[in-house]
């Protein structure tokens, strides 16, 4: 499931061998060829979701929040002082204890690695900020895009001590899993050579819950680490506003039954009140079938009858990759019954917008919502 | 006389020159690695670090510093005494079961050291152990093994290499099977990746404060085995052979089995589970040099450690930016060689086929 969405993933998955992990990286290069088109693609996407009333572009935010971007960027990250540095912060180290990380300024030269710390600083509006980044799953998203052209993305970067090291960077900004003793090993060591790190509240095992709280964290913690809280509050906000709407808009309705199913090799898998995407329909007010994160059979499908099915995919750019997601329920008669599939309410759900989701948080909750209450949009 | 003093000397001669082989590998893999760091530099770190020379200010501190000390060097000195440890307990472990196929993990501690990464991942066993607590549950889980191994094959009389193995594959299933069942309902996939990661093997892991403690346990083994030549070269003869001859192997072959599993679970603790080293470089070594373990154990040492240290260093920069899992390359390597050696020459294991 979630874990699946990484690249190391694939990189060790027990189902891949060193074969399947070449072919891996050629398909990794044509998938870069076809971003272009995907870019364009998810463009259109983000722009008919824009014709709803409520916003999902950040420059189509109303004129006060307009504002408030420009004063953050005029205050900008070296602002009035306001900030007082050091400034520590509780995060984690690979034994998943919470351990302070104390900033002694803001930092100027950091390592992002993964989707969500690359996006979330383009989002703050922090790209001078970035010395490298490094593992992305798609291309960012179109609003980030300019940004992202002027910092520094390694596309075939070996996530090693020894090449972070050479970096010098004075922030990793990252997931758990890279800190295994293989990788670039525990906090400790860099903490000890005055670089900070982060590791994402939601990302891999660091919190048993993963919750739309956490993802909040990250997006403020950040925003106080470069004193660009207001901006972060913004976004944070954009997502807190749309899920009260949505629960104001439909209070008193009958709870709509959802699971979140992924396709594997021959069984399904659930995703369970403790993963970021059993969270959002929770708080979204929807009620979660079969709870657990478990692995189930058709038959079990059948007999859970959710009214809305998430079907959650991987490599959201990949043309047709949705389609192939929802089909699989769509195209095999032994789920014709099920009242989902009647009333066409079946769905994909980029996993990617519902695990370590950051600035894809809102893409998440718009997906779960429209599914469960079509009526508001 | 004249002929056996011969002999000596070019034993002799192929130690020495293995050894030098070993230090220029050490010394010529140091320099590579995925970040460009001049020659020189590196150099002139070591040579501060080892005797004194040079500035302070800049040799003992910096990026390239770290990179050299305190990552490729301990990575290289990993991989030196891993293959020691291998090649020589591969060499213990064929005496041992007198069984050509045995390897150092054959008597159930893969599957022991499986079962406890698999407590420690999965169930968050031993976490007070520190930030490797999963080696540390792997080591336990290797020696636990190997000693219910011994003791079931002991049970109804006396043990001989035939019940050792048998036990130890019973054991090893139950082992695996014990893995699987948490593995399945545990339904942690993120646990799932992790573990099998984790028993690819890796030397990426290596730490000075580490081959500390790891350095004299596996030369102190290594010398143990190397003075009880006489009775390994008696175990490829065979039990009754031996009482005839008036030693009892029984009981040297328990010592030799818990002084092996130590040493393993060692490197099962510092660098996880690597195939096929134990396995192919003591037949290596007797196709070229015969049966003689007051030989074979140091050429064996030797041999392995300079393979593994060559196998360390292609599997960083055959393809570029990815480090491939050791164990995948070592099989790739290893056994096209393995085979291309046992079609050139008539190898008979134990008998002195020549």
């Amino acid at each position: 499931m979630a874990f699946l969405y990484t690249r190391e993933i694939h990189e060790y998955s027990p189902w891949n061998n060193a074969l399947d992990y070449v072919t891996y990286k050629k398909g990794e290069t044509k998938m870069k060829k076809m971003s272009g088109l995907m870019v364009m693609m998810s463009m259109v996407l983000s722009l008919s979701a824009c014709t709803k009333n409520n916003p999902v572009e950040t420059n189509s935010i109303t004129s006060e929040a307009g504002e408030v971007t420009l004063k953050a960027n005029s205050v900008g990250p070296e602002g009035e002082g306001q900030k007082q540095y050091p400034l520590t912060i509780m995060n984690y180290n690979y034994s998943k204890e919470k351990i302070p990380v104390t900033f002694e300024k803001i930092p100027e030269k950091v390592f992002c690695l993964y989707q969500n710390s690359i996006e979330t600083m383009l989002a703050l509006g922090l790209e001078d900020h970035i010395l490298a980044a490094a593992k992305m799953d798609h291309p960012v998203k179109p609003e980030y895009e300019e940004a992202f052209s002027k910092i520094n993305y390694i596309s075939d970067f070996e996530l090693t001590k020894e090449s972070v090291i050479m970096m010098q960077p004075d922030f990793i900004l990252t997931w758990m899993s890279p800190f295994d003793e293989k990788k670039l090993g525990d906090v400790d060591f860099w903490h000890e050579r005055s670089i900070n790190t982060y590791m994402a509240p939601n990302s891999n095992s660091l919190e048993p819950n993963k919750t739309l709280e956490n993802e909040y964290r990250y997006i403020m913690e950040l925003g106080e680490i470069f004193g660009v809280e207001d901006r972060a509050n913004e976004i944070v906000n954009e997502v807190k506003n749309e899920v009260n709407r949505v629960t104001e808009a439909t209070k008193g309705q009958e709870k709509k039954t959802v699971m979140i199913i992924e396709f594997g090799k021959d069984s399904m898998f659930t995703y369970g009140k403790t993963t970021l995407g059993g969270n959002m329909v929770t708080a979204l007010g929807g009620e979660l079938l079969e709870g657990a994160e478990s692995t189930i059979g058709l038959e079990d499908l059948i007999n859970l009858n959710p009214d809305v099915i998430y079907v959650v995919y991987m490599d959201e750019a990949e043309e047709g990759k949705e389609a192939a997601a929802i089909n699989k329920v769509l195209e095999n008669h032994a789920l014709a019954s099920l009242t989902a599939v009647k009333n066409g309410s079946v769905y994909g759900m980029p996993l990617g917008n519902m695990y370590a989701a950051a600035t894809r948080m809102i893409d998440g909750i718009n997906i779960f919502a429209k599914g469960m209450y079509p009526q508001l949009y | 006389m004249n002929k056996s003093s011969e002999k000596v000397s070019t034993y002799v001669i192929v130690l020495l020159v293995l050894l030098m082989v070993l230090i220029g590998s050490v010394l010529l893999a140091v320099t590579i690695g995925s970040v460009p760091i001049s020659i020189q530099e590196v150099y002139q770190i070591i040579a501060h670090k080892l005797f004194g020379i040079g500035n302070v200010e800049i040799f003992s501190q910096g990026p390239v510093h770290d990179v050299v000390w305190l990552i490729r060097l301990p990575r290289l000195m990993l991989a030196i005494i891993v293959g020691i440890s291998l090649a020589v307990c591969g060499v213990i472990m064929q005496a041992i079961v007198k069984n050509p196929l045995a390897d150092p993990y054959v008597l159930g501690i893969s599957s022991g050291a499986s079962l406890g990464a698999t407590f420690a991942i999965m169930m968050g066993v031993g976490t007070m152990f520190g930030t490797n607590y999963v080696g540390v549950c792997a080591f336990l889980g290797a020696l636990g093994i190997s000693v219910l191994v011994m003791l079931l094959a002991n049970v109804g009389g006396r043990s001989n290499s035939i019940k050792l193995l048998l036990a130890g594959m019973a054991l090893s299933s139950v082992c695996s099977s014990f893995s699987s069942f948490i593995v399945y309902f545990a339904n942690d996939k993120e646990g799932m990746q992790t573990l099998t990661y984790w028993m690819m093997g890796s030397l990426a892991g290596a730490k000075w404060e580490r081959l500390e403690v790891i350095y004299p346990v596996i030369l102190i083994g290594v010398l143990f085995f190397w003075g009880q030549s006489r009775t390994l070269n008696l175990m490829l003869l065979g039990d009754e052979v031996s009482i005839t001859l008036g030693t009892d192997l029984n009981r040297y072959r328990q010592v030799y089995l818990v002084v092996a599993a130590l040493m393993i679970g060692f490197v099962v603790y510092s660098a996880g589970m690597i195939g096929f080293v134990g396995l192919i470089i003591p037949h290596l070594v007797r196709m070229l040099f015969g049966t003689d373990h007051k030989k074979i154990i140091p050429l064996s040492a030797l041999t392995g450690a300079i393979f593994l240290v060559w196998a360390d260093v292609l599997c960083r920069v055959i393809i570029p930016n990815t480090e491939l899992p050791i164990g995948i390359l070592i099989s790739m390597i290893g056994a096209p060689c393995f085979i291309y050696l046992m079609i050139k020459r008539s190898y008979g294991f134990g008998g002195a086929t020549k």
